[in-house]
């Protein structure tokens, strides 16, 4: 790849078709290694906690598709057709300074998931040397945060090389993440089945349907936070179709089929992180595996991650011009802080965490759903997305436009009415219909409406 | 209607990006399928295979 190409990887602007090379299998690969971490463990934890196997595994899986398919809808027509990243993307529908929603958003959930997986790493390390003799556990915090650092370095010196370092690791991790993956799974339903068999979810609510819709939506919730990472990867393939099914199985099924060790583990063993399972069951050396696989995966997920923070920052004025390798460390540096400072604050509190990804994504992939297919008829105005003055085409009023901000606070009130992200206490019709999905739904209608009865006539947005 | 203009880089892009010949094409047929199967029938499958526990 020249440099040339990768600069214009790393600048925010659009690819044009000479750019855009990636198969789908290549595709597939990157998305796979990008989706699968061991924030997957957390997930199928938190399901644990509500589901045995069978239900927990069928509620999560279900809802991860369903949550990847409002991404893939929201996010890979626009940005494999112009090129364009999420953030890019969404602007039409934001408004031409509105987007700075969106990148706030990304900001956010990228930050939080990225210190997830490299705190989970550092625990890792820590659990692994103290399994080891090596360290003692007065010593853990320390490790924890040391290895956090180094893994934050890695990240940094791999991602000075743009898409092009992101697609090399991603080649290497993939085999790595799928083996040992399905070697962990294999371990834990032949070596605990009975275990697992036998387990009582430690949270069950009494009502298995209320249970059964919780499942649900921690799976769909957890795919949403794939909005803002997706972008930057499907702008590499050359149309739709290209990304349709890496998508949605590279980047989909990952999650619930690795979550399924999570999930078993939880149930079996009271325990989700597998390096400390795995040394349970089969002392050190599968400890050591366990961690290789962490380290793997962590990696690779972060690495994407602060790559498309990297993208969407880029859509900022000031820092259009700002060397690379700045940017990455502005992806970087909070999580470092995070890792650092509160780590365990932060890793406590991962339900609520996963609460706000679906109070605002839900509705942000309804409203580029609505807009995209419903009122602009798959195309936007490209030149538009780029355009920061007053009278351009996606200017509205002061660059912001009302139908998605509206359409944004609708779906976050219907959210907290269904669910309290915090308590997790629910409202009807919470038991039937989950939380994120009538978020989705109202996010979108009133976007839908406000855009016919007020910004339409008022020959805002550049509609036709 | 633009008041600055664009780096020429990106004046290029964007000019190569309005042309619809040079805009990657849609969801097809096959993908609308792909798509209805794994995000609407399939997860409504697993979800009567679970209930069924």
């Amino acid at each position: 790849m020249s440099n040339g190409t990768q600069g214009v990887e790393q600048s925010g602007w659009p690819l044009t078709t000479h750019d855009r090379h990636w198969t789908q299998w290549q595709l597939f690969v990157v998305l796979l290694v990008a989706a699968s971490a061991t924030w997957c463990y957390v997930i199928g934890e938190y399901i644990g906690y509500y589901l045995n196997l069978r239900m927990g595994f069928a509620a999560m899986t279900a809802g991860s598709m369903i949550g990847m398919l409002l991404v893939t809808l929201a996010v890979v027509p626009a940005a494999t057709r112009y090129g364009v990243d999420s953030i890019a993307s969404a602007t039409p529908q934001f408004g031409n300074r509105g987007w700075i929603i969106t990148v706030f958003l990304q900001y956010v959930s990228i930050i939080g998931w990225n210190s997830l997986l490299l705190i989970f790493f550092g625990k890792s390390v820590a659990q692994l040397l103290a399994g080891l003799g090596v360290t003692t556990a007065d010593s853990a915090d320390t490790v924890v945060r040391v290895s956090t650092a180094l893994a934050c370095i890695t990240v940094f010196l791999v991602l000075l090389r743009g898409a092009t370092g992101l697609e090399q690791i991603s080649k290497v991790l993939f085999f790595f993440i799928v083996g040992i993956g399905v070697w962990m799974t294999w371990l834990l339903l032949t070596q605990q089945s009975d275990a697992i068999a036998a387990a009582k979810p430690a949270y069950a609510s009494g009502n298995l349907q209320w249970d059964y819709v919780t499942g649900i939506e921690i799976g769909i919730v957890s795919l949403l936070s794939w909005w803002p990472y997706i972008g930057a990867m499907v702008r590499e393939a050359p149309n739709a179709h290209t990304a349709t099914l890496p998508a949605m199985l590279g980047m989909g099924l990952p999650v619930p089929l690795l979550s399924l060790v999570g999930l078993a583990a939880i149930l079996a063993l009271q325990v989700s992180d597998p390096s400390a399972w795995m040394i349970q069951l089969g002392g050190t050396r599968y400890g050591i595996i366990a961690l290789i696989f962490v380290i793997a995966a962590n990696l690779g997920t972060a690495i994407a991650g602060v790559y498309a923070t990297g993208i969407g920052l880029r859509q900022v004025p000031g820092m259009s011009k700002l060397p690379w390798n700045v940017i990455i460390l502005l992806g970087l540096v909070p999580v470092f802080a995070v890792g650092l400072f509160i780590p365990d604050v932060f890793f406590n509190n991962f339900g609520t965490f996963l609460a706000f990804i679906g109070v605002f994504f839900a509705p942000l992939c309804a409203i580029q759903i609505v807009d995209y297919f419903f009122l602009r008829g798959q195309r936007i105005n490209i030149r538009g997305v780029y355009q920061r003055d007053e009278g351009t085409p996606y200017a509205y009023w002061g660059g912001f436009n009302p139908a998605a901000i509206l359409g944004m606070v609708a779906g976050f009130a219907t959210y907290l009415y269904l669910l309290n992200p915090v308590t997790y206490a629910s409202h009807w019709p919470y038991e039937y219909v989950t939380a994120s999905l009538p978020t989705a739904l109202v996010g979108g209608v009133v976007y839908l409406i406000v855009t016919l009865l007020v910004v339409r006539p008022a020959g805002k947005g550049d509609y036709r | 209607m633009v008041a600055r203009s664009f780096d020429p880089e990106l004046e290029r892009r964007i000019a190569e990006l309005e042309n619809d010949a040079n805009q990657g094409a849609g969801f097809t047929p096959i993908d609308w399928f792909w798509l209805i199967a794994l995000g609407v029938v399939g997860p409504a499958l697993l979800l009567y295979w679970g209930w069924q526990s």
